[in-house]
């Protein structure tokens, strides 16, 4: 009986390298959606840019940088830029601030804990159309609580138009983000608070540390991971902000509240699709390269400290 | 074959042939169905729900054209009109629209080649007696007539008829009498001019009515981009004249401070005695039931040598898309600019045909004195600007004018930021 002898199969030289797909084939579902309703969409708008487009005609005109030359050297794009910083700058810290304080305010008090958190979140859950519109009925010059509140209390010198007074009118619209906004913040620091160790505070007490103490030296650096958090998501939100000062002002007077996003929306509603997307694009380069650049600032601030 | 069987027999093929007799009559009336020309209609011109009441009323009294509406121009004007523009260039549109806006778009229509020539039409039907020249001018593109104006807008002011009756104002005819009307108005502790502009609207428009009002038909060149802004001494004139309102108190304070529905309140509660608005605030007054009544008046011109009485025009306008049936569509036409159908059309929905028709003294007394008013002063309204300016330039005067209105620009000022607006935009396209 002839007898085949098969030779031993020889193992490859070097290292061996085994993919396991199965962690792959779980996200894959998430990949696809990202990248169909996340990625696809920013690249698009970003290959849109370079072509002139009424987003209905089945033509269009490749015409380079021409949206991106026209967009830098517009003085109204670099005013809704600059009020978008202005935004920015206010957002990190008033709603934050006021999310930290009052997230330790509910943290510290016994009674009522539960009324006052949902009281002060309530705020963050209704819709920003709903927020502009009650703040609209709130400035109106004539039938608007502000104003004869302010008079009320002796304070009748502050009363004004506050929509109307291109000075202030992105800051009263300010205003009425930081009452949608502040409640994300707080409940957010709230969850890190509660992350702390009561062991700290405990130490703390009976070391003497009085309420200021213990905020600057365990409370504030224990949230640290927390304040990156809710600040790059105010950073976000600042730079994107539209809603609330669309309904508010349309971005007017005279574009004293004009932001990024309006200027956008502006050029879609002109069908200006190229503009459209140039600006955004451009509006999205910036807040990458400030998100990212605060990001790396704290690992590196975390990391050398 | 017995007599039961032959009975049963006999039954059964009549029930055969009874059945048979209906399916035929239904065959029928398919075919005949199918004999209807369906026209395929967006819009007839009027708002969603009257729309549907004409389609109704036309499909009743007609068995050999049927109408299928669809309520597609739901957008915004820029919308509807791109909508629409690149609907017919596909052939994937409606066969007859109503509503067009004439100028600019209707000339962006003509160019796609898909809009049908009625200069026959109009000379076949007799229409061209019905409308009046200038009209006749707006839908004529390099000598022929691609529209038919359907209705007609006219911008004035509405007015609180009681309160001129108890401080015994007569309407002014004349700037300077407007004028008084208004420093009586003020010292009686009201507000003469309505203005709330916040979030931009109708800033352009009310600027623009001043501007028409000075410079007539020196501003619709300005519009259309033949004469720059800068160079329109009446412009500023009328800009003057706007501004004046503000400056010298005849507007209510804040009025950037408030929004156009916001300051229509004001009117409405009597705290305002005058507001300057179109034919369509009449159907907003009905709703809004103030406890006075309203009545109507042309603003006066500033500049009485004006070729130009108000500022408004053709509302909207009929057109035929070349692909469609032409019978079939014009049998629409017919109907649609018949004297009934537009009688109906003012007495119900408050709109004013822009061809000639008997206006009827029992309709709201409102709509009498506008639509009256409107068809003597035919020939003297001007063109809605944005059927002019780009839409970009369009929404950027309104936040200009704020500026103006806000103290940020002077007169002069807002004409400078107009022209690089506008001429900026017409040289990047």
């Amino acid at each position: 009986m002839a007898q085949s002898f098969s030779a031993p199969r020889k193992r490859a030289a070097g290292p061996r390298f085994r993919i396991d797909l199965m962690p792959y084939l779980f996200i894959l579902p998430a990949v696809i959606i990202y990248v169909i309703f996340n990625l696809g969409p920013v690249l698009a708008s970003f290959f849109l840019s370079f072509f002139r487009w009424d987003l209905l005609s089945p033509t269009t005109e490749f015409i380079g940088f021409k949206h991106y030359n026209f967009i830098l050297n517009d003085a109204r794009f670099w005013n809704a830029l600059s009020h978008n910083f202005i935004f920015l700058g206010l957002a990190v810290v008033i709603p934050v601030s006021m999310g930290l304080f009052l997230a330790v305010f509910i943290y510290e008090i016994r009674k009522g804990r539960v009324f006052f958190r949902a009281a002060l979140f309530l705020p963050a859950i209704f819709s920003g159309v709903v927020i502009a519109y009650v703040w609209k009925w709130i400035y109106h010059p004539f039938a608007g609580v502000l104003n004869p509140i302010l008079e009320l209390v002796g304070l009748g010198a502050f009363t004004q138009s506050w929509l109307g007074n291109p000075k202030i009118a992105l800051y009263s619209t300010f205003i009425a983000y930081t009452w949608a906004s502040f409640g994300y913040s707080m409940v957010i620091f709230l969850a890190g608070l509660q992350d702390i160790s009561t062991d700290i505070f405990d130490a703390a007490r009976v070391d003497g540390a009085n309420f200021r103490q213990k905020l600057f030296y365990i409370t504030i650096p224990c949230l640290y991971d927390v304040f990156t958090f809710v600040i790059t998501l105010r950073i976000f939100t600042a730079m994107g902000v539209f809603g609330v000062i669309y309904i508010l002002t349309g971005g007017g007077p005279f574009y004293s509240s004009d932001v990024i996003d309006i200027y956008v929306f502006r050029m879609i509603g002109n069908y200006e699709m190229g503009w459209a997307t140039a600006a955004a694009t451009v509006n999205t380069v910036v807040v990458v390269f400030i998100s990212t650049g605060f990001i790396k600032w704290r690992e590196w601030r975390s990391w050398s400290s | 074959m017995s007599k039961n069987q032959i009975t049963m027999l006999l039954q059964r093929l009549s029930m055969i042939l009874l059945i048979a007799l209906l399916l035929g009559l239904l065959s029928l009336a398919s075919v005949a169905a199918q004999d209807a020309t369906d026209i395929l209609v967006w819009s007839l011109g009027y708002s969603g729900d009257y729309n549907d009441t004409l389609v109704e009323r036309f499909n009743e009294a007609h068995d050999d054209v049927q109408i299928t509406y669809e309520d597609v121009l739901t957008g915004t004007f820029t919308e509807n009109n791109q909508k629409v523009r690149i609907a017919l260039e596909n052939e994937a549109g409606p066969h007859v629209l109503g509503g067009v806006d004439v100028g600019a778009n209707l000339q962006a229509l003509v160019s796609t080649g898909q809009v049908r020539d009625l200069t026959e039409y109009y000379r076949a039907s007799g229409l061209i007696d019905r409308i009046p020249p200038n009209l006749l001018a707006q839908v004529t593109v390099e000598g022929r007539i691609y529209a038919i104006p359907q209705n007609m807008e006219s911008v004035g002011i509405f007015y609180n008829k009681d309160l001129f009756a108890e401080m015994e104002l007569d309407v002014p005819s004349e700037w300077a009498e407007y004028i008084d009307v208004l420093e009586a108005v003020k010292d009686a502790g009201y507000y003469g001019y309505t203005m709330g502009l916040a979030g931009g609207w109708p800033s352009a428009l009310m600027a623009s009515m001043f501007m028409y009002s000075s410079a007539g038909s020196e501003y619709i060149d300005v519009l259309s981009g033949t004469q720059p802004w800068t160079d329109c001494d009446n412009c500023l004139d009328g800009l003057n004249a706007f501004y004046g309102m503000v400056e010298n108190g005849y507007a209510n304070p804040e009025p950037l401070g408030i929004d156009y529905d916001q300051s229509l309140d004001l009117f409405y509660q009597g705290i305002n005695a005058m507001v300057l608005n179109g034919p369509w605030f009449i159907d907003a007054s009905v709703s809004a039931a103030p406890d006075f009544e309203i009545g109507f008046f042309y603003l006066p011109a500033v500049n009485p040598n004006t070729d130009i009485k108000t500022l408004g025009g053709i509302g909207g306008s009929i057109i035929i898309a070349e692909y469609a049936d032409v019978d079939a569509a014009f049998k629409v036409v017919d109907w649609l600019t018949s004297e009934d159908v537009a009688v109906q059309a003012l007495r119900e929905a408050f709109v004013l045909p822009a061809f000639s028709i008997d206006v009827p003294e029992d309709i709201d007394p409102l709509t009498y004195q506008i639509a009256s008013e409107t068809a003597a002063n035919v020939d003297k309204i001007g063109f809605w600007p944005v059927t002019y300016l780009p839409p970009k330039v369009f929404g950027d005067m309104n936040q200009i004018v704020q500026g103006m209105i806000g103290g940020m620009l002077s007169p002069e000022e807002l004409l400078s930021e107009m022209q690089e607006t506008h001429s900026t935009y017409l040289a990047e396209n």
